[in-house]
């Protein structure tokens, strides 16, 4: 792709999420996560779940588990998608893409995996950078603990892992 | 912006960029967001200017200040009003025909598919995970389905306590058009104990005028303010018609000066200012929902409005500023190139 076209096709691509969070943490995150992933978008299908409410179930291939063993494949359902003639937007729901590399913090559900905390739980990695899945657009401020890393902010891909590894 | 570099482009393309240029220069430094379909990217509106909304009420646990039907209708009659009533700094009337009459108390807590029949607020009481026994079939389901069942606020993981109010939309994917929409409210459960971050029994809101003092540190204390109502609700009635947040920090164009647009909430416990509506905010209703027009509704009304379908979400159309006009030269220049390439098939070598 022509690299300026590639570039005004970036700028222009924005995420729909935007609904009002209290600022939390990296180690909040990883706290509170079953299993912490990195991993690629495989494809994603949208469906009618509970209640005739509409969910995308989003396939990962995962390359490194940080926290837990939730295996080689994983498929989470978000709220939000479109079923025939008919759309669902969730303000709070992660955005995915496919073919899109991310780190995803996943709660375990007795039928399968969620995103803990939704648009907080899912970073988009770009290069070695990993980019939050909210904006600070939609976070109220909140003190943010001695040392840890606020997790709407960008982080290194690595820093993220150090920092998913080693809370406690 | 600055990495679009007109030399790099071919001469049709220096062209569309040079206009640009020109466009940018004299476009607003901020501007509204739209909220858009991520596949079709078309943009949310209601076809009906006017859009009837209700409230539940029925909340035991509200904070003093909220307690009782009065308050709580009293702040969200004042969060839709606000944009029902948007109006130009220095303009006499209001600058959109759109109209979002209070339809009364409701019983429903039901949000979601199959309610389009209303449009409601509802205040859940507390988490899920905390008020429904573990065994509920309702924590069974993927994903859980606790909130319509027992009426509290899904916060599976832990890290969705973060979250204070989620509006859901319900929409035509090829048009925009909403047919639904509701917001939820995580509201308190009634237990008592400190408010730390995340709360344990839900978010303390509070009925409070601005600038009451001081900031409340526990469940059930009275006369201070913690999270206010219409604030919130403010933010989340520009959802429900249709708007988005104005900047995204991955693009690095978020600014302190965008820190008073209501649709950009960054606050801490007892503000208010997101309860009055800034230019920004006015602008965006009333281009989607202008006095009159001859376009169709949501259509942009003489706007430039851009489709760009991405899978990444919104369209950033709806203002005729840089993040408007990004999806615009993103269609120009696949035009350009596709013409350059006819041109290079028929001409001789």
């Amino acid at each position: 792709m022509h690299r300026p076209l590639a570039l005004v096709l970036l700028l222009a691509a924005s995420r729909a999420v935007a609904a009002v969070f209290l600022v939390a943490t990296v180690e909040d995150a990883a706290r509170t996560s079953d299993a912490v992933v990195r991993g690629r978008v495989e494809r994603h299908a949208s469906r009618l779940g509970e209640g005739g409410r509409i969910v995308t179930d989003v396939e990962l291939a995962v390359t490194s588990a940080w926290k837990g063993q939730p295996g080689a494949r994983v498929t989470v359902t978000i709220p939000g998608g479109q079923v025939g003639d008919r759309g669902a937007w969730v303000d709070a729901a992660p955005v995915f893409e496919d073919g899109e590399e991310v780190v995803v913090f996943l709660a375990r559900r007795p039928a399968g995996w969620g995103v803990n905390g939704l648009a907080l739980g899912k970073l988009r990695v770009a290069g070695r950078t990993a980019l939050p899945g909210v904006d600070r657009a939609d976070v109220r401020e909140a003190p943010v603990r001695a040392g840890e890393a606020r997790l709407d902010e960008p982080l290194s891909v690595e820093e993220l892992e150090r920092r998913v590894r080693a809370a406690r | 912006m600055t990495g679009l570099r007109p030399a790099l482009l071919p001469p049709g393309a220096r062209r569309a960029a040079a206009a640009l240029a020109l466009l940018l220069a004299a476009a607003p430094a901020q501007a509204f967001k739209r909220s858009c379909d991520p596949s079709t990217g078309a943009c949310f509106y209601w076809p009906s200017a006017s859009v009837t909304w209700k409230i539940n009420p029925s909340q035991p646990f509200s904070s003093a200040s909220c307690s009782g039907s009065g308050p709580l209708v009293a702040a969200a009659q004042a969060a839709f009003a606000q944009w029902a009533n948007a109006t130009r700094a220095g303009d006499g009337a209001p600058c959109t025909a759109l109209s979002l009459p209070y339809g009364g108390a409701t019983s429903s807590t039901q949000t979601g598919a199959g309610t389009a029949g209303e449009h409601i607020v509802v205040l859940r009481e507390g988490w899920c995970t905390a008020k429904v026994p573990a065994s509920d079939p309702c924590h069974a389901t993927n994903p859980p389905s606790c909130d319509n069942t027992h009426n509290c606020f899904e916060d599976e993981g832990g890290l969705t306590r973060s979250i204070l109010a989620i509006t859901t939309v319900y929409y035509t994917p090829s048009t925009g058009a909403i047919s639904d929409a509701d917001i939820e409210l995580a509201d308190w459960g009634g237990s008592a104990g400190a408010l730390v971050s995340p709360p344990p029994d839900g978010w303390y809101f509070t009925c409070l005028p601005p600038g009451t003092t001081p900031i409340c540190g526990a469940y059930g204390q009275a006369s201070c303010a913690y999270i206010d109502l219409q604030n919130t609700l403010t933010h989340e009635a520009g959802h429900f018609i249709g708007l988005a947040h104005p900047c995204e920090i991955a693009q690095g164009n978020c600014t302190p000066a965008m820190k008073s647009v209501t649709m950009y909430p960054s606050a801490a416990p007892g503000e208010t200012s997101k309860r009055v509506l800034s230019q920004d905010d006015v602008d965006g209703v009333c281009a989607i929902y202008p006095l009159s027009s001859s376009g169709p509704p949501g259509g942009g009304f003489g706007i430039p409005v851009a489709v760009t379908p991405s899978r990444s979400g919104g369209c950033g159309a709806g203002a005729p500023g840089p993040a408007g006009l990004l999806p615009l030269l993103a269609t120009l220049l696949p035009r350009v190139r596709r013409r350059r390439a006819r041109q290079r098939t028929i001409t001789p070598a």
